[in-house]
């Protein structure tokens, strides 16, 4: 799972010179919550969200007249509240390695930049959530198990196995850090196969049913 | 993987009667982004997001003067602005509810509520966490993502073959395919050299379909140095 598979490609970009109000109403028309700045050449130069625009616009403690105030606005441009320093990812990268990268740093959006610097997508954090969805099962129906296993080599092979054992099919499945080093929680959804005859088959081949149920 | 288990217990809530100036000083003073609207019964009444702060702000761009602004910002009532009957997740409900309901609702938190009580709030970050938790190794490992075909039993026939050629399974990870209705599998696999599990890869292609996505190696996370670098600083996840 790659960045490629997951971005939006063309992203609505910007110039420097676009004074803030115009950008506030191209972020609300748009429906994005940030916007890439690009140079002539659509070189990725800098980003804002619709936070810094939003807390740039002047503070109401400042004592500025209102005539100062509007005259400030039209003259402030994106350029002016830019982030300069923005965290990019590759086409390339894991789709993990973005995920990371938005905890690390706290943002909710990556531009994805080429070898040359070109703005060539965008992926965001609800692009992120829809893929953990997937993983987590969210879209599927089937039986939802989560289950201890030993974090030994071999037992996903037997769980699978066992599945397969009783004509299941594996519709999702997510492996979990357990509070125990020793142990793996694995969340599992199986298509026909009912509750009772998976939970049967379960039982024997992991160190624990946690939880399962019927989505 | 219950709600119960990420969600940050006891968040810090407002009252409906607090004002906009009130909510942007505690959000500020504690550090968070959302705050439940309580009343005083401990009812959940609503919900409000900085977001939501920030939008009713009196826009400079309006024809007040700085005093009318400031008293703005002292007099509207949290209860005039905050979201009424917000989506909420219950504290027993999968985690992946939570997920889909922001997802759905373009939410990016969620008051979790036990018994019709306020026990939590679960935001975006919370569930993100848990996200790179799925996929993350503590050892240096070879990571393999494959197209499975349609078929029973794919799981089991890959990772037999992964651990009778001594692979230790780190993580597993199911995702759609690139076309509707196709799955693919993304495994981290350690103790085996990369070459090894390409040959393993390819002969599931012949034999069963397989279509062979990506092969890389990876490392844990705190090592990944070359994922964090800006752009100017060189390419990013590329050797």
């Amino acid at each position: 799972m790659l960045v490629a598979e997951r971005m939006s490609r063309q992203p609505v970009a910007v110039s420097p010179d676009l004074p803030l109000p115009e950008a506030l109403r191209l972020m609300r028309e748009k429906r994005v919550r940030r916007l890439p700045i690009v140079d002539e050449s659509g070189r990725l130069i800098g980003i804002v969200s619709e936070k810094d625009l939003l807390y740039a616009a002047p503070s109401p403690a400042t004592t500025l007249s209102i005539y100062e105030m509007q005259y400030l606005l039209t003259r402030i441009t994106v350029k002016d509240v830019m982030t300069s320093d923005v965290i990019t990812v590759r086409e390339s990268n894991t789709i993990e390695e973005a995920a990371r990268l938005m905890v690390q740093h706290k943002i909710g959006g990556l531009p994805v930049v080429d070898d040359a610097g070109k703005l060539i997508g965008i992926i965001t954090e609800t692009d992120l959530f829809k893929t953990f969805l997937e993983l987590l099962g969210g879209w599927e129906h089937g039986v939802r198990a989560t289950v201890l296993i030993l974090d030994q080599r071999g037992e996903l092979c037997r769980l699978a196995e066992v599945i397969a054992g009783i004509g299941g099919n594996i519709v999702s499945l997510g492996t979990f850090m357990g509070e125990d080093p020793a142990t793996r929680q694995i969340l599992l959804k199986v298509a026909d196969v009912g509750i009772e005859e998976l939970t049967q088959a379960l039982q024997p081949a992991v160190l624990k049913i946690l939880d399962i149920r019927e989505t | 993987m219950l709600v119960r288990h990420y969600m940050t217990p006891n968040p810090v809530t407002i009252l409906p009667t607090a004002s906009v100036e009130d909510a942007f000083y505690i959000m500020h003073e504690k550090g968070v982004h959302h705050l439940p609207v309580q009343d005083y019964a401990g009812g959940l009444v609503g919900f409000v997001a900085e977001h939501d702060l920030l939008l009713v702000s009196p826009s400079p761009t309006a024809a007040i003067t700085l005093h009318e602004m400031l008293y703005q910002l002292a007099q509207v009532k949290i209860s005039s602005i905050m979201s009424e009957h917000p989506i909420t997740v219950d504290a027993d409900a999968p985690l992946e509810e939570a997920a889909r309901l922001m997802v759905e609702h373009k939410l990016d938190a969620l008051p979790v509520l036990s018994q019709g009580e306020l026990v939590g709030i679960i935001t975006e970050t919370d569930i993100f966490q848990v996200f790179l938790e799925v996929l993350d190794t503590p050892v240096p490992a070879v990571r393999l993502s494959m197209l499975i075909p349609d078929e029973k039993g794919l799981i089991a026939y890959l990772c037999r073959h992964i651990a009778a050629a001594g692979g230790n399974i780190l993580s597993a990870g199911e995702f759609h395919g690139p076309k509707p209705g196709t799955r693919q599998l993304t495994l981290r696999i350690a103790e085996v050299p990369l070459e090894q599990v390409r040959a393993i890869a390819e002969r599931a292609v012949q034999e069963r379909g397989f279509v062979l996505l990506d092969i890389r190696e990876c490392a844990p996370a705190e090592k990944t140095g070359h994922a964090e670098a800006p752009a100017d600083a060189g390419p990013a996840g590329k050797e």
